[in-house]
């Protein structure tokens, strides 16, 4: 029999294909089951696992999801799961992660929380709200809303339409970081080796998305998409689209430009609470998730940064898009496959014996651009650390917020003030640019 | 002063640069009223109450569909990267002598010009090996060393003293993305000073008011950064500094080398008014800065004096000690001392190393480099107060390219090896010459 590894993509995304080429694997057919490593949908994978199919996976048989990975990637559920994780985190006295774990815009689900909602809604009458379809993706049906009777319409419609469709509404951050007069939002890769222990990693190659229009900071216009969502999808059809950048700018160079001209601890401190924000994200859903060891995932943050330079979590992807809209695009998806299928796969693959230990056994792999975020299989084995958490990360990225907070609320800004326990959080007043003046003697005072 | 000034015998101008200067003057000069034909616009041209009524954007669309019907039909860039080379290797020497030619027979530039030898010029080479640990740490996964902890501390408490000298032994081992705009305002001289942000405002106000005919080809060059992965999201600054630069009338005396310009005779006042004729790929110089500073005024500040003491020679046609021609020179004498088997292949194959090193120099790296690698190669040029490093790089990229580029036999071949840089640049830094 042929010895090459087998493999299966869903749809014949290039920089996947490319890189199974590049490695001699042989890529099946759709309904062949006898592939080593499978690239599929979020559905492809819940059905390989379903049980009625009876399929069982052999220990050399490995695919890019979890069963229930929608835990963490729907809207709603990952709302959810992450206020139950704060409420225990609160009941167990531990404040310092509490509080590093507030990086959830406050958030309803509808039509369920309708009624908690308006009554948030008429405590905070200076906010602005975002409603989205809990299960949508690309920016559709999303809109934003200022006045009440805006969301009564669109009720009214869902149910004259009959939708049993949930949504979600949540506070609309109008305070984001502008760079050139521009919104963005970040994507970042982080890739789970396994829930329990919980094994995360972060990749150096994440991108910042720039909406091609202007960000009116005066007057918040909720009818113009364009300078708020900053969905690929969306600004393609923009005038301004530029199809030799796509709007994207890399990680390395968001951070030249914070280190430049917000600091370098507060740039240090910016992505170390993007790495919290992960750490806690998968921490609240590590019980739930079937922690198989045939699977992995590689995950897509959408993580916005405000103009204090705190981190939201937007959304997290379980199928981060990986066509590609620009060379260095393309370079960026193809290194990420790469970097992901060489954590993943245990020394030996696709032999049966060597492969018993299942993925990211192989503790010698090349870690390319990926970074450790938390490795509690590693914390464990550490002499004398009888608990496997905190991470070491998110102690010192919860001290460094402690710190950043302080720091904070001397410049009169609020965002640092504890929330309610719910895990809200008041409007607060812009706090006066520090950045933008045309005054380069108040930086160098 | 330059730390690293030629005998005194080869910064005198030679006669034959003297000539080809003059050549290129004229060339350039000839080439600005064309261009201005073209465009059947007067130099300078005070907008009328009505056109400032109008809404900036508006103004700005109508000025891009303006350049763009230029562009079709041809305009050109007074300041062109190819024009330039053309000059400076039709310069000749007729008194070469035959221990010059034997000694190096194929460079490009056939002129027997000083250049400081690699062993004179060992800092040149020490500064790109050295501090490069704290200039591409951005990303690290283990975070800073506690080196370069120690080195940021030490930088900041020098920054707060104002020692100019110490801090330049400081910057000579790297200079931190977060203390990169102090400490370039510092060691190019920059007084902090309110009148700087007052002075960049009147030039925005200049820029509003007048339309200049050398602003065509300038926004044509601005318009290229907006296509730019690294600089799209800062062309509005890219823009005011650039147009700002244009019309700064104090700048002419800063210059370190003299620009080419128009001069009103009747006046004595040079066109443009900075005084020198806007190089291609200005846009591409200034947009680095943008990773310095969101102040648009700080920015300014930094690249006039960046510009004024260093950047102004990357396009200067003359025998001083690092302008053009002497930093073509050393390129090629160093390549050919190091590697003469590489030169001589390029060569033969119809590729001299200088006209793939040319744009590099031109442009000091600028746009060739990821915006991360060419500031800690800027640190550099402004720590050791030289241009030499730049030179010194392209010679460092063709031999850790040499296998490579033996194997090319035509200059598309060259072209192809030496496109992407980006994993030059650290390749670099780290070889020991
Ligand atoms: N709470 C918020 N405050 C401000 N902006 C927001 C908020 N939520 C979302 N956005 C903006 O709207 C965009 C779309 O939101 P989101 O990613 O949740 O939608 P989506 O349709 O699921 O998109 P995709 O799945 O393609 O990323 C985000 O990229 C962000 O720019």
């Amino acid at each position: 029999m042929d010895s090459r590894v087998r493999c299966k993509v869903d749809h014949a995304k290039e920089v996947i294909v490319t890189n199974f080429r590049k490695r001699r694997w042989v890529i099946v057919d759709d309904d062949d089951d006898t592939w080593h490593f499978y690239w599929g949908t979020g559905s492809a994978a819940r059905n390989t696992f379903n049980p009625e199919i009876g399929f069982r996976l052999a220990d050399n048989q490995f695919i890019n999801h979890f069963p229930n990975h929608f835990e963490l990637t729907k809207k709603d559920l990952m709302v959810k799961n992450i206020k139950r994780y704060r409420k225990e985190l609160a009941k167990e006295g531990r404040m310092a992660e509490y509080e590093a774990s507030d990086f959830l815009p406050t958030t309803y689900t509808l039509p369920a929380d309708y009624h908690l909602f308006i009554e948030e809604y008429k405590r905070r009458p200076a906010t602005s709200w975002i409603v989205k379809p809990a299960g949508g993706s690309l920016g559709s049906g999303i809109f934003i809303m200022k006045k009440l009777s805006q969301l009564r319409k669109w009720k009214a419609q869902k149910q004259a339409a009959g939708s049993s469709v949930k949504w979600v509404v949540s506070q609309y951050i109008d305070n984001p970081l502008l760079i050139g007069g521009r919104k963005f939002d970040l994507r970042i890769y982080f890739l789970v080796l396994s829930y329990r222990p919980l094994r995360v990693y972060m990749h150096s190659m994440g991108f910042a998305r720039f909406c091609t229009a202007k960000y009116d900071t005066e007057v918040l216009d909720p009818e113009d998409l364009m300078q708020h969502l900053t969905n690929v999808a969306i600004q393609k059809h923009g005038d301004e689209y530029n199809s030799a950048h796509g709007g994207k700018f890399s990680l390395q160079n968001l951070r030249l430009f914070v280190e430049g001209t917000h600091g370098r601890a507060a740039a240090r401190k910016l992505f170390a609470d993007i790495k919290a924000i992960a750490f806690h994200a998968f921490s609240a859903v590590k019980n739930v998730i079937n922690s198989d060891r045939h699977c992995f995932e590689c995950y897509g943050y959408d993580v916005l940064v405000d103009d204090t330079l705190k981190p939201w979590l937007v959304e997290v992807n379980a199928s981060p898009s990986m066509s590609a809209t620009t060379q260095t695009d393309r370079t960026v998806k193809h290194t990420v496959i790469n970097d992901v299928i060489n954590m993943v796969l245990p020394a030996g693959f696709p032999d049966l014996a060597a492969c018993k230990l299942g993925v990211g056994s192989n503790l010698d792999a090349p870690m390319g651009g990926f970074e450790l975020v938390v490795d509690e299989l590693k914390d464990a084995a550490r002499p004398g650390s009888a608990s496997p958490r905190p991470p070491p990360s998110s102690a010192a990225a919860s001290t460094r917020v402690r710190r950043a907070r302080a720091r904070s609320r001397t410049r009169g800004s609020t965002a640092g003030r504890p929330s309610s326990a719910a895990g809200t959080r008041t409007p607060r007043s812009r706090p006066a640019s520090r950045t933008s003046s045309s005054r380069p003697a108040s930086r160098r005072r | 002063m330059h730390a690293m000034a030629l005998a005194a015998d080869g910064s005198k101008p030679l006669e034959a640069v003297a000539r080809a200067r003059e050549a290129w003057r004229t060339e350039v000069v000839r080439g600005l009223r064309e261009m201005r034909a073209k465009l059947g616009l007067p130099w300078a041209r005070l907008r009328s109450a009505a056109e400032l009524a109008e809404d900036d954007d508006d103004r700005a669309v109508a000025e891009d569909e303006r350049l763009v019907a230029l562009l079709d039909k041809g305009l050109v860039q007074p300041l062109a990267i190819n024009a330039l080379f053309r000059a400076l290797i039709r310069i000749t020497n007729p008194n070469a002598t035959a221990a010059f030619t034997r000694f190096f027979p194929l460079g490009l530039i056939s002129l027997a010009l000083a250049v400081p030898s690699r062993s004179e010029l060992r800092c040149s080479w020490d500064a790109l090996s050295l501090g490069n640990k704290c200039c591409d740490d951005s990303l690290a996964p283990d975070g800073p060393t506690e080196w370069e902890d120690a080195h940021y501390e030490a930088g900041k408490a020098l920054l707060a003293t104002g020692d100019v000298d110490a801090l330049r032994d400081w910057a000579r081992h790297g200079i931190p993305s977060s203390l990169r705009f102090d400490a370039w305002l510092a060691l190019l001289l920059v007084a902090p000073s309110h009148d700087n942000a007052l002075h960049f405002d009147a030039l925005l106000g200049e820029v509003e008011a007048w339309d200049f005919a050398i602003d065509a080809p300038l926004r044509a060059d601005i318009n290229a950064t907006a296509n730019d992965e690294h600089y799209f999201v800062f062309l509005d600054l890219i823009r005011d500094v650039a147009l700002a630069f244009v019309r700064d009338r104090t700048l002419p005396s800063l210059l370190a080398l003299p620009g080419i310009s128009l001069v009103d005779p009747s006046s004595g006042a040079a066109y443009p008014p900075c005084g020198v004729v806007p190089p291609e790929g200005l846009a591409h110089m200034i947009a680095p800065l943008a990773y310095l500073s969101s102040a648009p005024d700080g920015v300014y500040s930094v690249f006039r004096a960046l510009y004024t003491r260093h950047l102004v020679r990357l396009s200067a046609l003359a025998s001083g000690s690092e302008s053009l021609l002497t930093l073509a020179a050393a390129f090629e004498t160093w390549l050919a001392e190091l590697d003469p088997v590489l030169a001589a292949h390029c060569t033969a194959i119809g590729a001299p190393p200088l006209r793939a090193a040319f744009p590099w120099l031109v442009r000091g790296f600028s746009s060739f480099l990821p915006p991360g690698q060419l500031l800690a190669l800027w640190d550099r040029i402004v720590a050791y107060d030289s241009l030499y490093v730049v030179p010194a790089l392209a010679v460092g990229i063709f031999t850790l390219r040499a296998s490579s580029l033996l194997e090319c036999a035509s200059p598309q071949d060259v072209a192809g090896v030496l496109s992407n840089l980006s994993a030059c640049f650290s390749a670099t830094t780290r070889l020991d010459h």
